[in-house]
């Protein structure tokens, strides 16, 4: 287990990346919180899991949203019509790999560094996650006026797990957006 | 129209929004799921001359692909620049040393895909 500080810099950090991507993405998200008051959603939504492991540490993100609130993430003009499952479904695993992304470029200041799998995305009714015995686990939720996406970082970390300060290395991976070439 | 460019993503809405940017800006542009499908694409499409690649993709990742194409004389002139989440230094030099011509952080601005783009296609 890491300690309580490590994981709740972490969540910070999960925050810190989330905030960023929905500020800098074409999402069509406006005025949003970011919170912990997280209720399943009953209705038809859609989920996209993504796995990580690094060295003392595995687990997976796992972000979800009523299928109609997920279609709204879908950039305008995008697609003739109402998006289809395939392109909501796509649209959340990609939202999975830039957050996650974000966070694993954070966390590679402090020492931690992390493999991603390929997202794995699927949409049903009164899906419900379980999460293994020696995981560690939280759930946020970015809630706006059309809706909300929740947020769950699940992870087991070994007994030696370290994260260290984060802003001792501020140059530590390049910056979202930006362009290099050689 | 303009140079052809190979798209490779895993994730339909960015090769779609890639492509869609440089489209507009004159390039023609063909796509491809992931880098085992992106050889096949560069062997059908003889005229490639850059190819925008992701880093992590099923069954061929971005890197594994960037060695196949350093590897094949038909296709080791082919510019390849990555366009991906992945932001460690050393994956980047990984890249370089393979070849790659740039990297592009997501989300991607247009306007410096598309000068890059420009660039890398006028080089060639």
């Amino acid at each position: 287990m890491p300690s309580e500080s490590a994981f709740e810099r972490i969540q910070d950090e999960l925050q810190n990346a989330a905030t960023a991507l929905v500020e800098e993405g074409d999402y069509g998200i406006a005025g949003f919180v970011w919170g912990d008051a997280f209720e399943p959603p009953e209705d038809t939504s859609v989920f996209a899991v993504l796995g990580f492991s690094g060295d003392a540490v595995k687990g997976a993100i796992v972000i979800g949203a009523e299928r109609a609130v997920a279609a709204k993430l879908v950039p305008e003009g995008f697609c003739d019509g109402e998006p289809t499952d395939d392109i909501v479904c796509d649209q959340m695993g990609e939202i999975a790999n830039q957050l996650l992304g974000r966070l694993k470029n954070r966390l590679l200041a402090g020492g931690v560094v992390l493999s991603l799998a390929t997202p794995t995305t699927a949409i049903g009714r009164r899906v419900r996650f379980t999460l293994g015995a020696e995981a560690s686990s939280r759930t946020h939720v970015i809630a706006w006026d059309d809706g909300q996406v929740f947020v769950r970082f699940d992870a087991v970390f070994a007994p030696e797990f370290e994260l260290g300060d984060l802003d001792s290395a501020p140059e530590a991976a390049m910056t979202e957006g930006d362009m290099m070439l050689f | 129209m303009g140079a052809k460019v190979l798209v490779v993503d895993d994730s339909m809405m960015i090769r779609t929004q890639v492509s869609k940017a440089l489209a507009g800006a004159g390039f023609a542009v063909v796509q491809a799921g992931d880098g085992s499908e992106a050889l096949k694409k560069l062997d059908a499409e003889k005229d490639v001359s850059l190819v925008v690649c992701d880093v992590n993709m099923p069954t061929m990742n971005g890197i594994e692909f960037l060695e196949s194409v350093r590897a094949s004389e038909a296709h080791a002139a082919i510019s390849v620049v990555m366009l991906t989440t992945e932001g460690q230094h050393d994956l980047v030099q990984r890249a370089k040393s393979l070849g790659a011509k740039g990297w592009i952080m997501k989300p991607f601005k247009p306007d410096l895909l598309i000068a890059a783009a420009k660039k890398l296609t006028a080089a060639a």
